[in-house]
Order: C-alpha cells, then sequence, then structure tokens
C-alpha cells in the first residue's frame, strides 16, 4: 500500500518525503555520530581547563604548605629553645623522686607529700600542650635548713612555683607545708 | 550556470538555426552561430515528430560547436498556435488571467487540449489589448523534457515571428513614428504580419501559405502583406501615412529577391528591405562578425529582456518548469545532503583528532606538574598550618610562663624575717595568703616594746609594703609572756625575670 502511495505521488510529494527523510538521518546521524564526540570534546575541554585551574590551585597550596612548614620548623626551634625551662613527664618523675634527697641535703626531713588531682594552673596560662601539676609538700626542720630549701626550689632549673606557704613551731623545729606548681611540656614540646 | 551566455534555437522544418549571445561591457555580442539541416523525421508541418531525436541532435550541435546550454530560448514549433491582438473590455479590470482563460476556450483548434498559453498588455492609449500566445502544451513538453533530461536547459519558447520582430525592433521599428511598419514573418508555411504604427504593435495577422520557393506562394504572400495594407488605407483611414516592409524568416538569398521584386511590384513607393542573416549586423543592436539568423539571435536576445516588454511571450509549460525546478531543487537538496553527510563523516575524525590533543595535553600538564593528589596536598597543607599554628599558641604559652615570674619570694622572707627578728621574740606560727599578698605571723614576746621594734624593722623590710600588729596579749598558756598577731602586706617581686 505504502508503495503504492508513493508510486502515485506526486514529485512534490516525492520530494517533501525524501527531504524530510534525509532531514530526518540528518539529524541523527548528527546525533549518533557527531554530537557524542562534540559532548566529548567538550567534557575534554573542561576537564582541561579545571586540571589547568587545579594545578595553579594545587601549586599555591604547595608554596603555602611549604611556607607553613617553614614556619613551623622556625618555630619548633623555638619552642625547642625554651624547652630546657619546662619539666617533660620524664623530669617531673625524676623531681618529684629527687624531691626527698634534695630536702635530705638541705637538712630538713619531708613529712608529706601528696599530688593535687585536677590541679588548677594558678597562672592560668596552661594548655597547648603545657599542663600544670601540683603538689602539697611538707617538711620538718630548722628554719635556716627550711629557707634554703625554699632557696633551693624557687632557683629550680625548671620553671617551679611555690605557693601557700605556712610555718608552725613545733617543739624546737618548725614544719613548714607549701605547695609546689610545676610545668610540664607534654611530649618534649611535640605534637 | 553562466547568465552572461543564451542560446536561441530557431526549429523550422528545414532546419535549426543557432546563436550564442553574450553579454559584454559593450553589448550583446554575437559569439557562436550554427546552422544544420533537419530531417522529415525529426519535424515535419510545423510540429516535432520525435523529441528525442531532435533534442540528441542539438545536444550534439551544442558539443561539437562548444555551445553553452543552460540558458536556451527555444522557437515554438508546435501547430496548431495561437498568437494574436485581443481587445480587452474594461469590466474586465485586473482579473486578466481569468479573461486570457476564457479566451483561450473559445479557440477552437486547441479546444479540449491542455494549452501553454501566455500574454502580455500592449500599450495602446484607445483600449486595452493584449498579445496572446498559446499551444498545445503536450507538443511542447515533449521537447524540452527531452532536451532537459540530456542537459540542455530550455528557459524559455516564444513564436519565432516574434523572436524576428524582437531582433530588428532596435534598428528599424523603434522610433519611427511617421511611417506604419510591416514585419512580414515566414517560417514553416506560415506567414505572420506585424503592423506597427507610432513604432507600436497595432495588428497581427497569421495566414498559412505554401513554400516561398513556389511562384504562386510568392504571389500569396505579396498579396496577404498588400491586402494588410489595403485595409488599413481602407478601413483606418491611413493614406498618409509612409509604410516600410521587412522581410524576416526567408533565409534564402534567392527565395528573399523574388519576395522583395514582388512586393516592390505591388508597392512601388514604399521601402521593402528583406532581413537576411547576411545582414544581421545592420538589422539588429549585437555586435557581430558573421552571419546569423534573426530568429535565433531574437530568441537568445529575448533571455537578456532585450526588445520591448509587450513582445515578450514565454509558451514553456509551467509544468516541464515546476519539473526542471523540482529537479533542481532535488538536486540541490541531494547535494546539499551529501555536503552534510561528508561533513558529519569528516567531523568525527576531526572531533577525535582534538579530543586526543586536549587529551594529551591534559596528561602532559598533569604529568609535568608532579604534585601530589589534591586530596594528600590538602591533607598536607592541614597538618603543616595545624602545626604551625599549636607550636605558636605553645610557644605564647611557654613564653608567657617564662616570662611569669614567682610573685612571692618566701625564702626572702624567711631571711628577711630571720635577720630582723629581735633576740626574745618568737615566731611560732606563718601563714601567707598569696591571694591578697597577706603574711600572718604569730608568737610570743618578753616585751611589747620588742613586739613593736619587731614590726617597725619588718615593716622596713624590702619584701614589706606594710606590717602592722592586730593583737597583742599576754600569753593565756600562763608563761607571762605576750602573744601577738603581725599582718604584713608583702611587696611583689621586682619583675626580672632573669633574677631567678
Amino acid at each position: 500500500m505504502l508503495v503504492n502511495a508513493y508510486a502515485k505521488s506526486s514529485p512534490v510529494s516525492r520530494l517533501a518525503v525524501l527531504l524530510f527523510a534525509a532531514v530526518f538521518a540528518g539529524i541523527n546521524s548528527w546525533d549518533w555520530l557527531v554530537n557524542p564526540h562534540v559532548l566529548s570534546l567538550k567534557a575534554a575541554q573542561t576537564y582541561a581547563a579545571q586540571t589547568d585551574s587545579f594545578c595553579k590551585k594545587g601549586r599555591i597550596m604547595h608554596a603555602a604548605a611549604q611556607l607553613q612548614k617553614m614556619e613551623a620548623q622556625k618555630l619548633s626551634v623555638e619552642v625547642k629553645a625554651l624547652e630546657k625551662r619546662f619539666f617533660s613527664l620524664e623530669t617531673a618523675q625524676i623531681f618529684f623522686t629527687e624531691l626527698e634527697s634534695i630536702a635530705n641535703q638541705n637538712g630538713v626531713t619531708i613529712t608529706s607529700l601528696k599530688l593535687i588531682e585536677n590541679a588548677q594552673d594558678p597562672k592560668q596560662l596552661t594548655g597547648n600542650g603545657v599542663s600544670c601539676h601540683q603538689a602539697s609538700l611538707s617538711v620538718i626542720g630548722k628554719f635556716v635548713p627550711i629557707t634554703n630549701l625554699l632557696k633551693q626550689l624557687s632557683d629550680y632549673e625548671q620553671k617551679l612555683d611555690i605557693s601557700a606557704v605556712s610555718l608552725i613551731t613545733k617543739n624546737d623545729r618548725i614544719e613548714c607545708s607549701m605547695i609546689l606548681s610545676i610545668y610540664v611540656l607534654e611530649q618534649g614540646g611535640k605534637k | 550556470m553562466n547568465n552572461k551566455l543564451a542560446l536561441g534555437i530557431n526549429i523550422s522544418s528545414d532546419q535549426i538555426t543557432l546563436a550564442m549571445l553574450k553579454k559584454t561591457r559593450q553589448g550583446l555580442t554575437l559569439v557562436k552561430a550554427v546552422t544544420s539541416p533537419t530531417t522529415e523525421s525529426v519535424i515535419a508541418a510545423g510540429n516535432i515528430k520525435n523529441p528525442a531525436q531532435l533534442a540528441r541532435m542539438i545536444k550534439d550541435l551544442c558539443s561539437k560547436h562548444k555551445l553553452n546550454t543552460s540558458n536556451v530560448i527555444l522557437s515554438l514549433a508546435a501547430r496548431p498556435s495561437l498568437l494574436r491582438i485581443t481587445d480587452m473590455p474594461r469590466e474586465v479590470g485586473g482579473n486578466v488571467k481569468q479573461f486570457v482563460k476564457d479566451e483561450l476556450k473559445h479557440y477552437a483548434p486547441l479546444a479540449g487540449k491542455t494549452v501553454s498559453h501566455d500574454f502580455a498588455i500592449l500599450k495602446n492609449a484607445k483600449a486595452n489589448r493584449l498579445l496572446l500566445g498559446a499551444a498545445d502544451e503536450d507538443k511542447i513538453a515533449g521537447i524540452v523534457k527531452a532536451c532537459n533530461r540530456i542537459g540542455v536547459i530550455i528557459r524559455g519558447i516564444e513564436p519565432a515571428a516574434l523572436a524576428a520582430v524582437r531582433a530588428i525592433y532596435a534598428k528599424h521599428i523603434t522610433k519611427k513614428f511617421d511611417s506604419n511598419i510591416l514585419v512580414a514573418h515566414v517560417q514553416d508555411n506560415s506567414l505572420t504580419c506585424f503592423v506597427f504604427r507610432d513604432a507600436l504593435l497595432d495588428f497581427i495577422k497569421v495566414t498559412a501559405i505554401s513554400s516561398p520557393a513556389d511562384p504562386d506562394s510568392i504571389q500569396a504572400f505579396t498579396d496577404e502583406i498588400v491586402s494588410v495594407k489595403q485595409y488599413y488605407q481602407l478601413e483606418l483611414s491611413q493614406n498618409a501615412k509612409n509604410w516600410e516592409f521587412f522581410i524576416t524568416g526567408i533565409n534564402s538569398m534567392q527565395n528573399s529577391e523574388a519576395a522583395v521584386k514582388s512586393l516592390q511590384a505591388h508597392l512601388p513607393q514604399n521601402r521593402v528591405y528583406p532581413c537576411l542573416p547576411q545582414s544581421i549586423q545592420a538589422d539588429t543592436s549585437i555586435i557581430c562578425s558573421t552571419s546569423a539568423d534573426p530568429v535565433a539571435v531574437g530568441l537568445a536576445m529575448r533571455f537578456f529582456d532585450l526588445g520591448p516588454a509587450e513582445l515578450k511571450l514565454n509558451l514553456l509549460p509551467a509544468s516541464t518548469d515546476d519539473a526542471h525546478n523540482l529537479q533542481k531543487f532535488g538536486l540541490v537538496m541531494a547535494n546539499t545532503a551529501a555536503a552534510a553527510f561528508l561533513s558529519v563523516l569528516l567531523a568525527v575524525p576531526v572531533l577525535k583528532s582534538k579530543l586526543q590533543i586536549v587529551q594529551d595535553a591534559t596528561a602532559k600538564q598533569l604529568k609535568a606538574s608532579d604534585l601530589p593528589p589534591m586530596e594528600k596536598l590538602l591533607t598536607t597543607q592541614n597538618q603543616h598550618t595545624g602545626r604551625a599554628k599549636y607550636l605558636k599558641d605553645q610557644l605564647t604559652v611557654l613564653t608567657s610562663l617564662s616570662m611569669a615570674k614567682q610573685e612571692i619570694d618566701y625564702a626572702q622572707i624567711l631571711r628577711e624575717v630571720q635577720h630582723r627578728i629581735p633576740r626574745n621574740v618568737q615566731i611560732t606560727k606563718m601563714a601567707t595568703q598569696p591571694e591578697n599578698f597577706t603574711m600572718t605571723l604569730s608568737g610570743l614576746a618578753a616585751t611589747y616594746e620588742e613586739v613593736n621594734m619587731f614590726t617597725k624593722l619588718m615593716a622596713r623590710s624590702p619584701v614589706a609594703r606594710t606590717a602592722s600588729l592586730i593583737k597583742t596579749e599576754v600569753d593565756p598558756t600562763g608563761t607571762g609572756l605576750l602573744s601577738y598577731n603581725m599582718l604584713v602586706n608583702l611587696a611583689p617581686m621586682e619583675n626580672d625575670p632573669n633574677a631567678r
């Protein structure tokens, strides 16, 4: 039927049919053959532009990271310089262990040494790897040895604060109570 | 298509004449003129018997003489045909086409046939008049289709007599207001007489005659022309006017001379002039160096719209014209489609190569950048930034702690107390309140003066700002000594971190 209809159609109709078919084929061939490549090319061009942008950003970020690294190294050196003024966890333990011998050297006897849990930094400066440890120390001895002990503790190499000192005379000896605050640099100042 | 070249082809029973004109700056130039005899098997009695053979003959002639066949104007070779002037009533108004169709219905020889026709409105002050031409479409379509099929593109078909008039119009007819002009064209046993009054077409008469070579025919030819003149003299009282007679279509010199002699014998006072192929340069406005058939030249001139507009008819059937246009359109479409398809085919590799170039460039750029992945880069940057910030904050804390000195130097206080305490004064208790920088001393003394002295000495100490007795009383334990309480306002340490 269709063939017959086509055969009997006018030249204009045939041309219209052919034209439609050509347009249809053209559109479809464009869609099937060319358009995917066009889209791929567009995607590749976008990717190339993004890559270029990423490379530039990456270089900037890399440079910024290097600067930060250099700054961190510089700061690390500065921290290292101050590190010796503070206790580490290790030296803190040694200090408390050696405290008795220090007292004995000065001619006083430790009657009590208690670590204060959840100690609050009286200066409120701690943080960032620096913590405050406090201990309540009671010694008994003569006035001068106690003075010497206080002097030795005050002049200790690492940062050590003495507070709340009280003296009570007991017979011919003096009992001295105080609170020792030491500042500990955690992990030797490294994070 | 070359629009500067046109080929006029006059088809008659005995010969085909071709004339190619070229449009140049100087004017129309005759490029080539060709004549070839025909046979009765091709054309006879004014009708084309074998269109395909005729078309092939034309094509061969054109190929042989290298004639361009893009723009061909053919003479009408179809019988019966109509060429006449018709008066048009004023009430027709603008509906001329319908009037022409109605007129053609009354023309008996073409009754019942598909008619190809054309008309031109004549310039005439007295009445609206039409030049009307018509012929059997089937007879015309045959030769047109045959020609078009082999590449001879027919642009128009016109009666040969009109083409002859067009050819000589510029030289012999126009601007001749002092005489009547009669142009007699003889072709295929047909005499067509045109009368121009004041250079305007006024009258057409087509008469069948036998061959001009025959003496009887010459007499008939002469009588016909004389009768036209007499008609004007008697019916229209045109005695005073001069007459000029131009004879076209008689290509044989001998026949022409006989016809001219005959006419001059009957019209001794008037000019009789034969327009022959040999005198084409004198008779037409074209530039030429050889002889050519005036009809073929007139046909070619039609393509360039030369000559009076009212003498322009085109009997090319609309169907063949449409078919040709359609074919041309189809060809254009096919070429466009082919070009489009080719461009599609070419576009794919071009796009692929472009894609490859872009991808290669991207890969090269990535390789050249030598950077770690963005995620890792971000992590590294964050790590360095975080560490720098942490160290900065830590350094701030450490610096602050380093700068912060011991607020109260207890050893110094004890040394001051030791040095300043009088001999008979004893300390039993000492308590410091670092939060308000005070120290309380409690003890026993022998006398009040000594306690007072101790207080004054402590007040002068560098570790104290002030010192005052809060309370003194006799020791309640019965020792007989004096009990005292002293409040010392401590002075903060000198702000020298290196003092430690």
